[in-house]
This record gives structure tokens, sequence and C-alpha cells, in this order.
């Protein structure tokens, strides 16, 4: 079943992005509307902490509209997506506008934002909210080919099939990745758990 | 953590049945295979338990964060041209540039016509308006710190009916404030000479612990 709604994405992404390579304005806001979460995810795994995500996913934006045209093979506009996420994420780390910083904790804590599962007591929800910012925090320090693919499969509809495309990996490859990705922020967190038991103890 | 693991069972498979399990991928044989493991493998069930949690914060945290792409749109053709225009002034840092970009602000005119292998690379064609490029240089601005924003309040100047009866003529000041860092605190203030010309004047600047 989920295979049968990847192929059938698959072939509407396919034709929208020939389309949009031949100048087709509708097609390629269709084409961005169904890709920029992910997208977004990719720039999340990447990005320097302090720096801006929707400042780097305009400047994606920018470049989609401007290079699209340029591109071969609409089977490649996923790659190729992610390909400019990348380098926007790192020419974000290593360009000089480092000014406005926000820690993750602080921005994930602040409000808003749809959280699944967290209609519990509002101090069971906080908490729940700092545990979740402790997660990522975790998450984005693991080794980026395990981190990619565990952020993008947060997010809504990436099936591994997907992730496979969008990464040109195969989907038993992505698989692989997600389960010892999972179990290296598991092995991190106890630990990070443990050491914070250990310091308050000796306190 | 895999003590009393069962034998034939390594860290990889159990990874692989963990992973199904959360993402809710595992056959009714794949259950079956966990509860046998988990007689044997006390830790099994806290780690299943403990690898849903960390992947509904991680769902939850991710969630949120990307949820700012909704809001980002793709540029207008305008916008990309204004700046693939401003990458040119950057280029040529002269005052020349400067001065053609105020006046076609001041008449409204466009500026640096686009040559064909610009509208096609972007795929659209027109001309740049100036409400583009000074949304631009903005949004610019404040990306790189010499824009700190927009007063929102418009000063209302003038106002007069239109010669058709079709509206009115509306002339405002819209101002934007700019964040500027300088060697020493001589900056220049215009002012007007006994005719009446402007002229430079120049003044020490106090620090301020103003807003800005």
């Amino acid at each position: 079943m989920e295979h049968r709604v990847d192929e059938a994405a698959t072939t509407g992404s396919f034709a929208d992005a020939a389309a949009a390579i031949r100048g087709d304005r509708e097609a390629l806001r269709v084409l961005w509307e169904s890709h920029r979460r992910w997208a977004a995810a990719i720039l999340l795994a990447y990005k320097p902490r302090e720096a801006e995500l929707d400042d780097l996913l305009q400047d994606v934006a920018m470049t989609v509209v401007s290079k699209i045209s340029g591109l071969k093979e609409p089977t490649a506009f996923k790659p190729w997506l992610r390909r400019i996420c990348i380098n926007a994420a790192r020419a974000a780390a290593r360009g000089p506008e480092r000014s406005r910083r926000r820690p993750w904790p602080a921005s994930i804590g602040d409000g808003g934002g749809d959280w699944q599962g967290l209609d519990a007591e509002p101090g069971q929800a906080i908490a729940e909210r700092e545990r979740a910012g402790l997660v990522l925090g975790t998450a984005l320090e693991l080794p980026e080919g395990y981190r990619e693919p565990l952020l993008l499969r947060c997010v809504r509809g990436m099936s591994y099939r997907r992730i496979g495309r969008v990464m040109g990996l195969p989907e038993t490859t992505i698989e692989t990745r997600i389960a010892r990705g999972r179990r290296m922020l598991r092995e991190r967190l106890a630990a990070a758990g443990e050491a914070e038991v250990r310091a308050e103890g000796s306190l | 953590m895999n003590d009393g693991a069962d034998a034939g069972t390594n860290a990889m498979d159990r990874d692989a049945l963990i992973n199904r399990l959360v993402d809710g991928r595992a056959s009714a044989d794949e259950w079956a295979r966990f509860e046998r493991l988990s007689e044997t493998d006390s830790a099994l069930w806290r780690d299943l338990i403990q690898a849903q949690r960390d992947q509904a914060g991680l769902v939850g945290a991710v969630e949120s964060l990307i949820a700012v792409a909704d809001a980002v749109d793709l540029p207008m053709r305008s916008e990309v041209m204004v700046g693939h225009r401003l990458r040119m002034i950057g280029s040529w840092g002269g005052w020349a540039a400067a001065a053609t970009i105020a006046l076609a602000w001041a008449t409204g005119a466009p500026i640096f016509r686009g040559t064909d292998s610009d509208t096609t690379q972007a795929g659209f064609t027109g001309s740049v308006s100036p409400v583009d490029m000074l949304g631009e240089y903005i949004r610019r601005g404040q990306k790189n710190g010499t824009v700190v924003g927009e007063v929102p309040q418009k000063v209302l100047l003038r106002s007069a009916p239109l010669a058709d009866g079709q509206g009115f003529a509306v002339l405002f000041e819209r101002r934007i404030v700019e964040r500027a860092v300088v060697g020493d605190m001589h900056v220049f203030q215009y002012s007007r000479d006994e005719t009446g010309r402007p002229v430079p004047i120049p003044v020490t600047v106090r620090s301020s612990s103003g807003p800005f």
C-alpha cells in the first residue's frame, strides 16, 4: 500500500519536475510545495545551529527558481534539491553571518508548532518538550550519514523508499542507517542521563 | 544493554526488529519473534519503549521546526532578477550603480533591463517594480545586518483627488532604519548653506543605549 502511494506521488513529481524544467511556473510551485518540508529537514541536519532555517530555505528557493531550467533529468530533481540544501547549509557554516544565535532548546520550547502526542498535563507536556529538545540536540550530534535519514523519517509522508530516492541510496541501506541511528541516539541519551544522575549525586 | 540476548540474534538484528516495531512496519511473525526474544533479553521491552519515546520527541521537535517551510514560497521573478542585480552591484561596488537604483526607486523606472538569458534562466518575463526592489533591499539588509527594518507607520505628505475623479493620489513617506558601523564617531549631517543648498556638516555622535 505504502509503495503504491509512493509510486503515484513519484509519477506526479516527475511530471511536475519535467514541466518545471520547461518553464511551467505552476508546476514549479506545486513541486516546491510538495518538497519544501523535507528540504527544511535536510537544512536542519546540516546547518550550523545559529543559522536561521527560514533564511536558508529562502536561499534554496531562490536557487531552485534560478537554476531549475538547467536540470537535465526530471528524475534527478530530488537529489538535486538535496544537494542545493546541503550546499546552502555548508555555506552558512562558512559565512560571516553568525550574529543571530538561537540555541535549540529555546526555539523548540517557545510555543507554537504541532506537537504530536503531547496532550498530557501542562507540567508533563513541558517536560516532554524539554526532552524533545534534548533528543533533537543529540540527534544533531550523530554522524551525518545517520542523522540525515533519521530527521527525514520525521517528516510526514517520508517513507524509506522516498528517503532513498532523495539520498540516492537503496531502501535497505536507509532502513539499516535509521535502525543504527536510533540505537546510537538511545545509547547517547542513556549515557547523558546517567552522567546527569552522577552529577546530581556528587553535589 | 543486550545481556542475555538470544545467541542467534546479533545487535544488528535486534536494532532492525526494534526499528520495524517503532515504525509500525512489523509483521505478526516479527512480533512473535520479539516476544520470544524478550523472554531471554530483559532489556528488550525497555529499549523498545525508549526508542518509541525518542521517536515521538524527535518527530515533535522536527515537525515544529520545519513548519516554517510552509511559509516559504518560491520568489517571484522580479525578486530573482533583483538578487542577480544586487550581486552585480556588489561586484561593481560603485556609487554609480547605487545611484541608478535610487533613481529607479524615485522614478519607478525599471533598471538594468534583463537580457534574454536572464529571463530565460528564471523562466519568466517582465520588468522589476520598485516595490519588489525595496522589499529585496530590506530583506537582504536585515539578513546582513545593515537594515534594522521599516517603521510601520507611514507619514502622509499630501493627498489630492485625481483629475478623472477615479480616486486620490497620495504622497507618503516610508522610513527605513539602517545600521552602520563607523571607524570613528564623526559623521556628517546634511544642512543648508546661506543660499539654501544642501551641505554636509561634520557632527560628533555620542554613544547611546537606544533600541538599536
